[in-house]
């Protein structure tokens, strides 16, 4: 009993929820669709719940369990909404005009939102200035290495972890763990800035600001290590936004919480890199599915298949694979690769396009001196057949709710610059502000023929309360 | 790459593009709109779309009741929904010297037909509940003001000049404009040269760089305002919310729930800057957060800067300019471009079109300032700069 319950404490509200079996965790912006945490890691924002004394939260960075996410009719409201475009309103709302105001009024109350508290935040911390050689964003393995080389060269180095623990990525890889504890041996009196969350570039990039627990900090820097790691890859295939869909790397926190209820059939589909590392986490798998150079593992596996869909209403139940028949499934781990590039782009990079999936890369000068490092510098191998297929009815935005076919309407009608989609669909500019749905934005506009280009990445870079950034100013 | 065209408008913001649209409306023309970057890149897709009636000097709120009442009519005349929302509006005042000023507005305004009401401390926190918690205020002028979707307005202009084959041409620079003799030749641009006799300069925050590649100074001055917006939450406020003690900020909900807010940066500096700053976030969520303390739950997503063309006198300037004939000033609009848009392109359409000027637009000479292109613009007190019925040079 004890034990349990101390394995419980140290449970996300996510991970805590799907060891009880619950996949669905929210209800989407626009269409009152269920879904659940994807990331796991706090940037995918799919969990966003009300706590129980009304705050708003991410399950995935929360220890306490949310409130059920509103049903019934609004989600019948989502149900009629779903043939609708994000501008459905263009040229609907307007008869008879003497209700005009009325439409808007009530349209205001249809989305699938929380309240907002009725309680007053605390607003603690106050702003500081602080000034570094070279700043290393991400403290995971290459940051770490990379800072503590650096360091050791005598040079003056800040390293900052957005976690409360150093390690990232390889906290939950037992391949890596001996290295790890190496590293952070090697790496005890590094200057460093834990549980701080960097929240962009400023200043012609010579400047980034955090959030720690202290409140906002300003640092001045003469070079940048971008050591941010990479995000899941989403693709764009039918049935995409289901609960129960996780990234890889959710994948790996989730075996290493021990949180994934035991009787649960796992599949995966990724590519030959995903499909080892899935392997590598040491929870029995239902099956693997993937390109041709699938590793060889006792589990089934299906190499040279393309995900045609996953199946499921509530949550995924399995997926439909061409040319093999349905695998069910009670979990689907979803293992491409999209590195991180926020900070690149900030740092005056331009992005293209490539893989396949495809996924958004980073090229050309930077305005400063940057070394990009670890997964962020990861690149795909070039594969030329298509593991999904694309599906007009998938979700590019899980966000706003922004379908592939959106975005292909709205590219046809004329909105074919990055910049007019964005804001014709509304896909990008949700709370996870594009990593979500960056690549696949790119690739209905690559589709079409135009032009590959990010929009401007603003910040900031990860949802911040108001209440943090109203620390006192020194 | 067209060669020639009958008009040139430079800028394809609100202003460009309704002028556009009203001009083909009433004659057929060859018209280009020449954008640097894409439709609302500047000021009309960084705003926040609140469109106020109310304002401090009796000629500024004529022209903005009838620029409002022409953004009421604008889905019927672009055949799309706007989103013209009258949320109401708030001016939440802290000082008892504002009350006495704002009952003076009131009068002004009421003489213009408007029902504002100037309500006490206790009423203004009934009505605007959200401000339950900060700091008190005095009381509160407050009128049926409206917000629309800045995205919604452009786009409908956008869709309504590809219906009458006006030609946009974006990512394309205006360089130079090309004069023979007291005249506009054309504009030399990033795509070549193009012959017209009418290039109007519709370039908000960029509009004095622009005249200027015409020779014609103006003293339309640049300047930053920052913005930022948070996640989306059920509704908590409708009527906007702007302020000006003990600094100026504003705040409202949008339609989607999201809250967008900003507040006046004291030491900006002129100049065209896009960049978003980090001590904005702390000044905006501070001055926010002390007169409605509750909002601090909400997450900030993204924070950008737009541009203002201030003026010296805050008012627009509007019409050909005698210097150069053929070429016309559409800007100078002060933080007040989304608003006024719709109705200097339906003013000005008419006044190019039929070569006499619409008495609304009497007070916004384009070459009022001819002689003095010094004037500075004094950035500072929002109250100051519309002092003595904003003739103050």
């Amino acid at each position: 009993m004890t034990e349990s319950f101390s394995a419980a404490q140290s449970l996300t509200a996510a991970a805590a929820a799907l060891s009880t079996g619950r996949r669905a965790l929210s209800r989407s912006f626009r269409l009152h669709r269920p879904r659940g945490a994807f990331c796991h890691a706090g940037w995918c924002q799919q969990c966003r719940v009300s706590l129980p004394d009304g705050r708003i939260a991410l399950a995935c960075q929360s220890t306490e369990m949310p409130r059920p996410p509103h049903a019934g009719w609004r989600r019948l409201l989502g149900r009629l909404a779903e043939n609708l475009p994000p501008w459905f309103y263009e040229h609907r709302l307007l008869a008879p005009r003497a209700l005009r105001q009325f439409y808007l009024e009530r349209l205001r109350r249809l989305s699938a939102t929380p309240a907002l508290p009725k309680t007053l935040p605390p607003i603690a911390g106050q702003w500081r200035d602080r000034r570094c050689g070279t700043l290393v964003v991400g403290g995971g393995l290459a940051g770490l290495e990379t800072a503590t080389t650096l360091r050791e060269a005598g040079n003056d180095v800040l390293l900052v972890e957005a976690s409360e623990a150093l390690g990232g990525r390889a906290r939950f890889q037992r391949a890596h763990a001996s290295e790890l504890a190496v590293l952070l041996q090697r790496s005890r009196d590094l200057p460093q800035l834990t549980g701080t969350t960097c929240l962009g570039l400023y200043e012609g990039a010579r400047e980034a600001l955090f959030v720690g627990p202290e409140g906002p900090v300003i640092l001045a820097f003469d070079e940048l290590v971008v050591a941010t790691g990479a995000y899941d890859r989403l693709p764009g295939f039918a049935g995409n936004d289901l609960p129960g869909i996780i990234g890889l790397r959710a994948f790996e926190r989730l075996v290493s919480a021990s949180a994934i209820p035991k009787a649960w059939r796992v599949g995966v589909f990724a590519d030959a890199e995903g499909a080892t590392a899935a392997l590598a986490a040491g929870r029995p798998l239902a099956w693997i599915a993937g390109p041709a150079d699938l590793p060889a593992t006792d589990v089934p596996r299906f190499p040279g298949t393309v995900l045609i869909s996953a199946e499921g209403s509530a949550h995924v139940t399995g997926v439909h694979l061409d040319p093999v028949a349905i695998q069910p499934c009670d979990l689907l781990v979803i293992g491409f690769s999209q590195p991180s590039y926020e900070f690149q782009m900030q740092a005056g990079q331009m992005a293209l396009l490539a893989g396949t999936p495809p996924v958004v890369l980073t090229e050309g000068k930077a305005r400063i001196p940057l070394t990009v490092t670890g997964e962020a510098a990861w690149r795909p191998a070039s594969s030329p057949r298509s593991v999904t297929r694309l599906a007009a009815e998938a979700f590019l935005c899980l966000c706003e709710d922004v379908r592939r076919r959106d975005a292909l309407a709205a590219i046809a009608g004329g909105f074919a610059d990055i910049e007019l989609l964005k804001r014709r669909t509304g896909a990008g500019t949700g709370p996870c502000q594009g990593k979500l749905c960056h690549a696949e934005m790119l690739a209905c506009l690559a589709e079409a023929g135009r032009k590959v280009a990010l929009p401007t990445v603003r910040p900031l870079l990860r949802p911040t309360s108001l209440a943090a950034l109203a620390a006192a100013d020194k | 790459m067209t060669t020639r065209a009958d008009v040139i408008i430079v800028g394809g913001g609100i202003t460009g593009l309704s002028l556009a649209v009203e001009l083909a409306r009433l004659s057929k023309r060859e018209i280009l709109v020449l954008e640097k970057r894409f439709t609302g890149a500047g000021g009309s897709g960084r705003n926040v779309g609140r469109i106020r009636a109310m304002q401090l000097t009796e000629e500024l709120a004529r022209f903005a009741i009838a620029a409002q009442a022409k953004h009421e009519r604008l889905a019927d005349e672009l055949g799309a929904n706007t989103l013209f929302w009258r949320a109401g509006y708030g001016w939440v005042l802290y000082e008892e010297a504002e009350m006495a000023r704002m009952a003076e507005t009131r009068d002004m305004l009421r003489g213009l037909g408007l029902r504002p009401e100037l309500i006490g401390a206790s009423e203004t926190l009934r009505r605007l509940p959200v401000l339950v918690g900060g700091e008190k205020p005095a009381g509160a002028l407050m009128h049926r003001d409206a917000i629309v979707h800045h995205d919604a307005v452009l786009y409908a202009y956008r869709r309504a000049a590809e219906r009458l084959g006006i030609r946009l041409i974006e990512d394309c620079e205006a360089l130079e404009v090309l004069a023979s003799g007291n005249g506009v030749a054309g504009l030399r641009t990033s795509a070549g040269d193009i012959k017209a006799a009418t290039v109007v300069n519709a370039a908000g925050g960029w509009s004095a760089a622009f005249s200027a590649k015409a020779g014609v100074r103006i003293p339309n001055t640049p300047l930053r305002r920052e913005a930022l917006v948070t996640e989306a939450a059920q509704p908590f406020m409708q009527a906007a919310i702007t302020f000006y003690r003990p600094q100026e900020g504003w705040f409202n909900q949008t339609l989607r729930g999201e809250l967008v807010a900003g507040c006046l940066a004291p030491a900006e500096e002129p100049g065209v800057n896009l960049a978003a700053t980090a001590r904005s976030l702390g000044r905006t969520a501070r001055t926010i957060l002390a007169k409605a303390p509750r909002l601090g739950h909400l997450r900030v997503v993204r924070q950008w800067a737009g541009v203002y063309d201030m003026t010296p006198d805050r008012k627009p300037l509007v019409g050909p300019v005698a210097r150069l004939e053929g070429f016309v000033q559409a800007n100078g609009c002060n933080g007040r471009g989304f608003l006024l848009g719709p109705l200097i392109g339906e003013l000005l359409a008419k006044w190019l079109h039929g070569g006499e000027r619409p008495g609304l637009l009497a007070g916004f000479d384009a070459d009022r300032f001819e002689g003095r292109e010094d004037l500075k613009v004094e950035a500072g007190d929002y109250y100051a700069g519309y002092a003595a019925g904003g003739t103050r040079s």
